[in-house]
């Protein structure tokens, strides 16, 4: 059984206005021995919010991990603003946008439904979970800090005797986090 | 017979001072200076005496015609600046822009011996800064042979002489400077921006550069609300970039431009200031918005 996760995604404000005044200005004329001339450019830089998801892997559950996987991921959000997170499902019978149910699907009619954490916080399927904080506020892809965010989906024994086939499910699970 | 011999000698005598005349006072000017830009313009009056015969008390003025030989130019070897020369009539207020080896008309109105009414004259050497900054740093110098004439018989010519020495000091300029937009961090990538600029000095010689920032001791950083973002600059002269620390000199930079403190109207900008950052830096950035900085770039000589 395999479950595939999709796509990091970065939101960003939209862009400040600047007040600033660019104000360039050459150098005069210097002259006789060891003379100089100084001129200045203003340098500007826009930094946006952020916010990016990474470090996303596939995930199996099967019998030999007791149907349950755990995936670290990275959440980096900057300036140390929250976010909020959602978890959609390919194979939600109620689609993108309405709250229904994870759900494994052979691609025919047999479905196994399973549970999705978000650092150990059971997800509502296409349901916001907010007023999150990111402990990485400076690191876009936790390059020394690591993954910070646990990503953990299972299935109980019941749910998985519900399969009607004996072969490979699979969803498609779409993590979005929003920055708040 | 002795007698008569005096006698007529004493009358030539008497004769020859009552004839024509025409002189300046002063006969020679000198003139010295050092170039701090600018056009040059530099005055001389003086009383230009011409008179007509027969006029025992000399104090019946002519017109005279004033010639200036040529080449109108300060040399330096093999450099030269044009220089211009225009006489000016103090008393008709009439002005006249010289030829060279080329006479006037007899335009200019004379004065009577020593000029007892003032200088009646004034000869203007002018050299234009755009021409004076085309030519290498140095000591430019000419005189110019002036002869001042009038149709009057007797003494009908006078000569007089102008010295022109510039020194035109080495100078340094650094021009083209714009500003640098760095954009918006995309979340992912370094972000660099380069310019280009014109450094020019007048020996085209070598230079150094100092660029500094406007975060603390110097230090390149870009600032918001608390918020630093670092960058790195480095600076290419044509030779290859070279990576500044913020308010230590590069030295020995090259290819400064001479003649034109321009570059062309920057068509032929010279140098290249590359600001460099890092995206790490960017997302660790603790506020949104326009970050900024002021860079110093401050060229010397060497």
């Amino acid at each position: 059984m395999t479950i595939k996760f999709f796509v990091p995604a970065i939101f960003s404000s939209a862009l400040l206005a600047s007040g600033l005044a660019m104000a360039a200005s050459d150098g005069s004329m210097g002259t006789g021995a060891s003379a100089s001339s100084t001129g200045t450019a203003v340098i500007t830089l826009n930094v946006p919010d952020l916010i990016k998801i990474s470090d996303m892997n596939d995930m199996t559950i099967n019998q030999g991990n007791s149907f349950s996987a755990t995936d670290n991921v990275c959440v980096f959000r900057n300036l140390a603003g929250g976010y909020g997170v959602v978890a959609q499902s390919s194979n939600d019978a109620n689609g993108a946008g309405t709250s229904g149910a994870f759900t494994l699907s052979d691609g025919g009619t047999s479905e196994v439904n399973y549970s999705v954490t978000w650092d150990g916080t059971p997800l509502t399927e296409d349901t916001a979970e907010t007023g999150l904080t990111s402990s990485n506020t400076t690191e876009a892809n936790c390059q020394t800090s690591g993954p910070n965010v646990a990503l953990g989906v299972s299935a109980t024994e019941n749910q998985v005797g519900a399969a009607t086939t004996a072969t490979d499910h699979t969803d498609t699970l779409t993590v979005i986090i929003t920055a708040e | 017979m002795w007698l008569r011999i005096i006698a007529s000698s004493m009358l030539l005598f008497f004769t020859a001072h009552a004839q024509a005349h025409i002189r300046t006072d002063p006969n020679a000017f000198t003139t010295t200076f050092t170039w701090n830009g600018g056009d040059l313009n530099h005055s001389f009056e003086l009383c230009v005496s011409s008179v007509q015969q027969p006029n025992p008390q000399g104090n019946t003025p002519i017109d005279y015609a004033v010639e200036a030989q040529g080449p109108f130019e300060v040399v330096s070897g093999a450099d030269s600046i044009p220089v211009t020369l225009s006489w000016d009539d103090l008393v008709s207020g009439q002005a006249a822009t010289l030829q060279p080896n080329l006479s006037t008309a007899e335009i200019f109105t004379g004065a009577a011996r020593y000029c007892p009414g003032g200088n009646n004259a004034r000869l203007d050497v002018y050299a234009s800064g755009t021409d004076i900054q085309a030519v290498p740093p140095g000591t430019y110098t000419s005189q110019f042979n002036f002869t001042a004439t009038n149709s009057g018989r007797g003494k009908s010519s006078a000569n007089f002489t102008v010295s022109v020495d510039i020194t035109i000091p080495n100078s340094i300029q650094v021009t083209q400077i714009d500003d640098i937009a760095l954009g918006t961090f995309d979340g992912n990538n370094n972000i660099t921006r380069s310019e280009t600029l014109c450094v020019y000095q007048a020996n085209g010689g070598q230079y150094a550069v100092t660029l500094t920032g406007s975060g603390n001791g110097g230090a390149f950083e870009l600032i918001s609300a608390g918020s630093s973002v670092p960058y790195a600059v480095s600076w290419n002269d044509g030779n290859g970039a070279q990576t500044a620390t913020a308010g230590i000199p590069l030295a020995g930079m090259g290819n400064s431009r001479s003649g034109d403190p321009q570059c062309n109207g920057g068509a032929s900008n010279n140098a290249t200031v590359s600001v460099d950052v890092l995206a790490t830096d960017m997302s660790a950035a603790t506020a949104s918005g326009t970050h900024s900085g002021v860079l110093t770039i401050m060229v010397e000589m060497q």
